[in-house]
């Protein structure tokens, strides 16, 4: 087990434990947000990056902190932890808002008995739901709990006599978590697994749904979208969306084989050899910026730190089989994307971006994207690429990526106009030039990506 | 061809950021902010499961004229798509896989049965995109190591046979 048990237990932290459920003392180190700000994740290969905002959300003693919280929850009894995270949401709130690195969570979570992680799952599922590092299998029991219970409890509130406002707030809050929920029913015997990989029931919400098994998958891309994507009125799309390049994948996989090496006849490093597998990410892990706040960059911190974290969580979970990992963004998204490729210390294998207003990066080789696999793709009518909105142009030549078609091209025997994409959503159909590009390059194969 | 799912997202984006779309920030929001009218569909015209399975029956049909063994990887589970006339309907998806065979009949076979049919080369793979008026898309794409033949069904309104499997 990692952590050592008995010197935890013979702490001046745990002592009180073991006379009132130890609230008192673990809640002590709940109050990360009184702590200092300290210097974010080093960037050891990456060169110097102009301050534009706010670190990344870990330092090294909130990390701490977190890991800490996190050793103590697991050795408090059922009961008392149940007691404790009722008593103490704000202490939970707070762990979320600065988690731990996905790698300490990970071995964490290893280091647990099995009645321990269904005690945690159970007492604290909003938790163990959204740590990046705990495995997907299990975050998606303890989402899908939290979904269900949480639906129940606002039928209830719209069913009492409640007054008006409480009632309407209450309607609006179940049509968004009823979008998700629909978006994670199958039809059949679907081949497809959906997973529930991250949830938060306030507000606006957040959600990530997989299609695929990311324990699992050699090629796992995920969707960052952009602004006034909500989850009450576009989960499902996404989910969609998402479902199809998964398709996408499949087909040019067995087309032309897996990519993602110097030889297209073989997997990438540490991926088996076999049939390949794929894995797509419906990620609306952030609040996306509405009318309001769309000029702003404030949301596209929040972006960056849930993305770099979503990633890591896979990486360290897949430490010893690490898969082929693409980020498709989309308009804003790709702005949180960005960042989050130059401010932590992580790498992905590719990167496409559409609709791009920029970042502070200024060069597609600052970002943290192996192989110069980065790509930019602007559709007529789109406003929003060349704008430079918030930093350099992607799409500038002098940025260094490489571009990707979405006009749709000619037929090679009529030259007939083929389907493009047009405007700032319209990157994302089936048979489309784009889609296309977006799967061969989450497959390692962009060679074959159109310009 | 149509993008009609794209549009959906559209559509969708419009519903969240609201009329306000066209008053505060007109350029910059342009392509988010495509509002278009929610047209119910007319009522004539196929069902979802109608539509699904003459789409089933097109790939079905497809595979008999190619020939030879395919692994069936089709997703039972309706997506989202916009109607013709606007408004949110579903359609089916299908994903064959299947072995190296001659595929020099299917464009007019399609063609024949009321597809547009689109050639493209991708680098060693040849792809054929056929859409017909009611927005059904077949995708046959051969190459070297296998043939793939996917797609989705005409986009038709919710019908109650739907939600019920909903």
């Amino acid at each position: 087990m990692l952590f050592d048990v008995a010197a935890l237990l013979t702490s001046v932290t745990l002592g009180p434990v073991a006379e009132a459920f130890g609230v008192h003392e673990v809640a002590n180190y709940s109050i990360v947000q009184s702590l200092p700000a300290t210097a974010g994740v080093g960037l050891p290969d990456a060169p110097p990056l102009p301050f534009i905002g706010p670190e990344p959300v870990q330092g090294p003693s909130e990390a701490t902190q977190g890991t800490r919280l996190l050793q103590q929850l697991a050795l408090l009894p059922t009961k008392q932890l149940t007691a404790w995270v009722t008593s103490n949401p704000e202490a939970i709130a707070g762990l979320l808002a600065s988690p731990p690195p996905a790698h300490d969570v990970t071995l964490w979570w290893n280091g647990l008995d099995g009645s321990s992680k269904v005690a945690l799952r159970t007492s604290t599922p909003q938790l163990v739901g959204n740590l990046d590092g705990v495995p997907y299998s299990v975050r998606d029991v303890a989402n899908r709990a939290v979904l269900n219970t949480t639906i129940k409890s606002l039928n209830d509130t719209i069913e009492s006599e409640s007054g008006r406002t409480v009632v309407e707030t209450a309607k609006q809050q179940l049509h968004m978590l009823e979008s998700i929920s629909a978006s994670l029913r199958t039809e059949g015997a679907s081949p497809l697994t959906r997973t529930l990989m991250t949830l938060d029931v306030t507000g606006q919400g957040r959600a990530a749904i997989v299609i695929g098994d990311l324990a699992t998958a050699d090629y796992v891309s995920y969707l960052v979208p952009g602004m006034f994507f909500t989850i009450e009125n576009q989960m499902g799309d996404w989910v969609d969306a998402a479902s199809r390049l998964h398709d996408e994948e499949i087909s040019w996989l067995a087309l032309l084989g897996p990519g993602g090496s110097s030889s297209s006849a073989t997997l990438p490093t540490g991926v088996p050899q076999g049939t390949p597998t794929v894995a797509t990410v419906a990620w609306i892990g952030y609040h996306t910026p509405n009318l309001t706040n769309v000029g702003g960059i404030q949301n596209a911190y929040e972006g960056r730190d849930a993305l770099a974290g979503a990633i890591q969580g896979l990486q360290s979970l897949r430490s010893h089989d690490e898969p082929y990992v693409s980020v498709i963004a989309h308009s804003y998204g790709s702005t949180a994307a960005l960042m989050a490729l130059t401010e932590f210390d992580f790498q992905i294998d590719a990167l496409a971006m559409v609709g791009s207003p920029g970042s502070p990066a200024k060069s597609a080789n600052e970002l943290h994207v192996r192989d110069g696999n980065v790509y930019v793709g602007e559709a007529a009518w789109d406003p929003i690429p060349n704008s430079a909105y918030f930093g350099s142009d992607p799409g500038a030549t002098s940025y260094g990526a490489k571009s990707m078609g979405v006009s749709g091209g000619t037929d090679e025997v009529t030259h007939r106009a083929l389907g493009a994409s047009l405007g700032h959503n319209e990157y994302f159909s089936p048979g489309t030039e784009s889609m296309r590009n977006f799967a061969l390059i989450a497959i390692g194969q962009g060679k074959y990506v159109s310009e | 061809m149509r993008s009609v799912v794209s549009s959906r997202i559209a559509r969708g984006l419009a519903r969240g950021g609201g009329a306000a779309c066209f008053l505060v920030l007109p350029v910059l929001l342009l392509g988010s902010c495509m509002m278009q009218s929610d047209v119910q569909a007319a009522s004539d015209g196929p069902t979802v499961q109608e539509a699904r399975a003459t789409f089933i029956s097109a790939l079905d049909k497809t595979e008999d004229l190619i020939g030879g063994a395919w692994d069936n990887q089709d997703d039972p589970t309706a997506r989202g798509c916009e109607l013709l006339s606007g408004g949110d309907g579903l359609s089916y998806a299908g994903l064959r896989i299947g072995p190296l065979q001659s595929v020099g009949v299917i464009a007019s076979t399609w063609e024949g049965w009321g597809y547009t049919v689109d050639r493209t080369v991708v680098g060693p793979v040849i792809q054929l995109i056929g859409t017909n008026d009611a927005g059904a898309i077949l995708i046959l794409r051969t190459s070297d190591l296998a043939t793939t033949l996917q797609g989705e069904s005409e986009c038709r309104p919710v019908s109650p046979d739907a939600a019920a499997l909903g």
